[in-house]
């Protein structure tokens, strides 16, 4: 196949793409007025209140997922029938809220919610609800999921980043999904890119870990639940961390480089870096901004054009050119790092 | 001395806490109302008449086989470097997933094959009670560069040998470049995972383990040098990482309270299977003798650790500890001091190093929620690397010339301490404010650079201005000690010199996040982050930095069919330092600007024809640029890298269980790196030749995807 031809394919296709949304662009029109619109009618405080009521009063329906499967089925806006292709919607899985109480398992009871008419411009009775622009707050949300959770997770949740934050469990997962995007390897960083916009933004640089291609994930080092560890890391220390793929760096060698044995991420950005290697910034001022004594450690490396007598210091790999063990040595004359 | 500075420390820790306690004066024992199954109003519900009849039949097998075709013009992703980069090239992949539900038990089986090379794949089997195991495989490849070039043929060996005809010269710009040798530049990583879980008795107690093995094989590079000549070296790799977690878990109640202990044995071996990259002096030895170099290879080590952990619940409480004790040991043998048999060197003291660390580390935490408004969390963390090897003296061979004298191995130890205490209060449901201290204390020791304390201060404020617009704004205030020296092994004498990562520094920092949903279908959301280090005293070395950044997210559910999502993130970040040529006055500055944008666009529409069509198109343009200066007379040339990104597709549900995507990616990087070197570009270097990281690629790809009829 010529790369014409691709151009082609790609070309026509994307014009193909293109002239469906436009099409449907004009059919564009105002937002549907039923389900979660009708609820925002209530102020968050009245919804509140109300929710607090109906929970204490326990007025569960009469005919359970049924009657809500009625509305929310898959012509719905708001399509629950996801759930049945995940653990939460299975009547198998001990302990799952379709063992239970089915839907007001976690949205609470259906009081009013499910009567059959209701007048013009009056609003349906809310239900709990969940997710990040949910009016119930964060930490109501999690209560429901933590009734259930009670796992070292959900030990580890409380007083974590992200309880901290109001984060609720459902601003990150989708249980009416048949998938959950966070727990796909290839989809997580969307996810946690959607708050995390840096750490997203530095994936897509000159160097960076291989999340966008899925090969590597945020949960490979962080535990977004909560960790007694710093950053949520799942390790002790940053190091550990960065060993369990890069061991080699562990040591200990006859010759230790101290910021190596200290804290990875003195020169190396986790996240990705316009530099090279994901290095903070470039060498030699990199290394210059530790290393000023006497001899070619303190000259200004001022030019990297070839012809420059400093090329040799700046080009390549700067002062890993001689000193390319920098993690290091075993040798027994590599006390500079050159063996 | 140290545990005397420890105790002190220690009564510091006591005296903060109790303020803080101290400071939450208002005490009402309700916790806010919540909404959880145990917590429910249950005596009325009569689930008699619920029978569930949109319910799906569970058992049987359920799931999809998808088989793919893509062509591409010149590699498949290479942005991403996990395919060859070279030419054109067609490949066939398999997809499924597949489940396979019983009245006891479920299985899944996942395969997911990236092209030829890159392979996913897993098997994962629950009971509905406490059993859980899986075992997973992956393959994925990285390759590095194109077209890279060698002037050793055999570019695998750990021995390096030039070619027969090769005339050694004095600087490359004699030497014959002619029959340069290519060199697939790459690494390919697999794993193989398994992990079984299992809770046992009605306490649950929970007993998991798991084993992953990494291999990495293939072709990277380093850099030998003799005296001033360098050489880029391609080097073999062959590395593989194992490592086993056992973990046992008993939760347990205490009076009204609850919690887990834990323990915990990590277990983590590296081999690699040589211990040398030895390679042939392309050039006319400087130094007598010096026709052979060899580098020492990472040596293989050993690492073990035992954890044990505890949490406790109990209302308004939450305590945790975790203690960590690890050691690492590695014994590979050492390499002679020098290939230059014309130089006589001493007997090594020992044949192979025998080194050992030990690690500690110690985390406790509490939090106090004294009532629905006030909670305070307190952290303490206390970690130590403690070099325990053997010290000798070893006979400097620099570059293969004799250095006179003998020098001490470099062992380095320190401990680290971290204390954090976080207020925060909630004045009314929409309204949170917060006060966190951070003390920090890093002791060094066998180095240069002795130990310094650090203060930081936060303040953040939070508010839900209404259900759809919250704001969060955090300021901070950080103050680091000045360092103390320890002048008789300070690097150069040099009293101006201050060691960037333990310089004084001042920390001024904010952060501002607002969060907007404009309508119930619309969500705008900004983040701005400034932060500026001065390292006050500091006459020589990094003197200031200052990073910013701003992000825009905007997603828009037109309607039920149709969504789009635009997001914009922008970083500035500066790094200023001064050097000392003459290792007293500063004589010379340099700044570093870096800047990147990235930009996303997406918009998805399904619903057509009655819902059997759905498109979408995503573009993705992201541009950096790195600048460094020393003046106006030296001037580096500028990194940069532009890479845009359209991917679309079109996916139609010809049956119900048939499915057809037509995707086609369009992706270009264009990429400017002054450090990267051909082969004879400089005098006395010879670079590996990679000097093009630019492509531009087309890619078409069809997927047929057969969802199993339920």
């Amino acid at each position: 196949m010529k790369p014409l031809c691709l151009q082609r394919i790609f070309i026509t296709c994307s014009a193909l793409v293109f002239a469906l949304l436009c099409q449907h662009g004009m059919a564009i029109g105002p937002a549907s007025s039923s389900g979660q619109v009708e609820t925002q009618a209530y102020s968050a405080a009245q919804i509140e209140r109300i929710l607090d009521d109906k929970f204490a009063k326990g007025d569960y329906s009469r005919t359970g997922a049924d009657q809500c499967l009625r509305c929310h089925d898959n012509t719905s806006e708001l399509n629950a029938m996801g759930i049945f292709k995940n653990i939460h919607g299975s009547r198998k899985q001990k302990g799952s809220p379709f063992q239970g109480l089915q839907c007001e398992a976690c949205h609470g009871p259906a009081g009013e919610h499910t009567k059959s008419r209701i007048r013009d411009g009056e609003q349906r009775e809310p239900m709990i609800s969940f997710g990040k622009y949910s009016p119930v707050p964060a930490e109501k949300q999690n209560s429901v999921c933590l009734a259930c959770h009670k796992d070292s997770l959900s030990h580890d949740w409380r007083g974590s980043e992200h309880e901290q934050a109001d984060v609720p469990c459902a601003g990150c997962h989708s249980v009416h999904q048949s998938h959950d995007p966070v727990q796909n390897q290839s989809t997580q960083l969307e996810t946690c890119g959607t708050c995390h916009q840096t750490q997203l933004a530095l994936s897509h640089q000159r160097s960076s870990h291989p999340m966008l291609n899925g090969q590597m994930q945020c949960t490979d080092c962080h535990s977004p639940h909560g960790s007694i560890n710093d950053a949520g890391l799942k390790k002790a220390t940053i190091n550990d961390n960065c060993y369990s793929c890069h061991a080699e760096k562990r040591g200990p060698l006859l010759w230790e480089h101290e910021p190596v044995t200290e804290d990875c991420s003195t020169c190396h950005n986790p996240h990705g870096s316009v530099n090279e290697a994901l290095l903070t910034n470039r060498a030699p001022q990199l290394c210059q901004s530790c290393h000023s004594s006497a001899g070619h450690p303190s000259t200004p490396y001022s030019d990297n054009n070839a012809s420059s007598t400093s090329a040799a210091f700046v080009s390549g790999s700067s002062c890993m050119n001689c000193h390319s063990q920098v993690h290091g040595s075993n040798h027994p004359s590599g006390n500079s790092f050159q063996r | 001395m140290l545990n005397e500075e420890y105790k002190a420390f220690h009564s510091r820790v006591l005296r903060v806490a109790k303020l803080s306690s101290l400071l939450c004066v208002v005490y009402s024992p309700i916790l806010m109302a919540n909404y959880g199954i145990d917590n429910a109003t249950l005596d009325s519900v009569d689930t008699s008449k619920w029978r569930c009849k949109f319910c799906p039949d569970e058992e049987g097998i359920s799931g999809s086989v998808e088989g793919s075709f893509g062509y591409s013009e010149n590699g498949i992703s290479p942005r991403f470097k996990n395919s060859e980069a070279e030419g054109e090239q067609g490949q066939i992949s398999l997809h499924g997933e597949v489940l396979n539900t019983t009245a006891s038990d479920q299985t899944s089986y996942v395969f997911d094959g990236i092209g030829n090379d890159n392979v996913r794949t897993g098997v994962e089997y629950k009971d509905y009670d406490n059993l859980r195991a899986n075992v997973s495989f992956s393959r994925s490849n990285h390759f590095f560069g194109e077209g890279a070039l060698s002037i050793y043929p055999n570019s695998k060996a750990d021995e390096l040998e030039l070619p027969a005809t090769w005339l050694n010269q004095n600087s490359t710009a004699a030497m014959d470049f002619s029959t340069l040798y290519p060199v697939q530049n790459y690494q390919q990583r697999e794993t193989l995972e398994t992990q079984v879980k299992n809770s046992f008795g009605e306490q649950a107690w929970e007993l998991s383990v798991h084993f992953r093995q990494q291999t990495r094989s293939g072709v990277g590079w380093t850099s030998g040098s003799i005296l001033n000549n360098v050489i880029a070296l391609p080097d073999a790799r062959n590395d593989e990482i194992r490592e086993l977690t056992v973990n046992a878990l008993i939760p347990f109640d205490y009076h009204s309270g609850s919690g887990n202990l834990g323990l915990e044995y990590f277990r983590s071996e590296y081999d690699n299977d040589r211990n040398s990259v030895s390679w042939e002096n392309p050039f006319i030895p400087a130094i007598a003798g010096s026709d052979r170099g060899s580098l020492a290879s990472s040596p293989d080590n050993q690492f073990q650790s035992w954890r044990f952990f505890a949490q406790y619940n109990v209302e308004k409480h939450r305590f945790e500890l975790s203690y960590v004790q690890g050691r690492g040991e590695q014994d590979d043998q050492f390499l002679p001091y020098t290939n230059n048999t014309l130089l006589t060197t001493q007997a090594l003291p020992k044949n192979s190093y025998d080194g050992e660390i030990e690690t500690q580390n110690t985390r406790f935490r509490w939090d106090y929620r004294v009532n629905p408004q006030w909670q305070l969390k307190t952290r303490y963390s206390f970690n130590e690397r403690d070099n325990v090897s053997e010290i000798l003296e070893y006979q400097p061979v620099s570059t293969d010339s004799l250095v006179q004298g003998t020098i001490d191995n470099l062992r380095y130890s320190h401990k680290k301490s971290d204390l954090d205490i976080t207020l925060d209060w909630r004045w009314r449901s929409q309204t949170r404010f917060g006060y966190h201290y951070e003390y920090q204390r890093l002791k060094r020791q066998k180095e240069s650079t002795g130990e310094y304390d650090s203060n930081a201060l936060s303040f953040y404020w939070k508010e839900r201005w209404t259900s759809e617009f919250k704001t969060r704004a955090k300021i901070q205030v950080e103050e680091r000690d000045e360092q103390k020296h320890d002048t008789e092994n300070s690097l150069g004498d040099n009293s101006l010199y201050r060691d960037f990562t333990v310089a004084d520094r001042f920390r001024n920092a904010a952060e501002l996040d607002l969060d907007w949903q404009y309508t119930s279908n619309v969500q705008l959301s900004t983040k701005a982050i400034f932060r500026n280090d001065d390292f006050e005293n500091t006459q020589v070395g990094v003197k200031e930095s200052e990073e910013k950044s701003l992000g825009f997210n905007l997603n828009w559910q037109v309607n039920r069919d149709l969504s789009t999502s635009a997001s914009l993130q922008r970083a500035w970040m500066t790094w200023m330092m001064a050097g000392s040529a003459q290792q007293s006055v500063p004589t010379w500055n340099s700044a570093q600007d870096d800047e990147y944008d990235v930009l996303t666009l997406g918009v998805r529409r399904s619903g057509i024809n009655n819902d059997t069509v759905s498109v979408g198109m995503n573009y993705t343009y992201v541009t950096s640029q790195g600048e460094t200066d020393l003046g106006s007379e030296n001037k580096y040339e500028k990194l940069s890298s532009d890479g845009h990104s359209v991917l679309s597709y079109l996916s139609y549900q010809w049956r119900p269980e048939w499915q057809l995507r037509v995707e086609t990616l369009y992706e270009r990087y264009q990429s400017k790196n002054p450090a990267l070197l051909a082969v004879n570009t400089l005098p006395r270097m010879i670079g590996n030749s990679i000097q093009d990281e630019n492509y531009s690629n087309w890619l078409f790809g069809l997927r047929l995807k057969y969802q199993i009829p339920e």
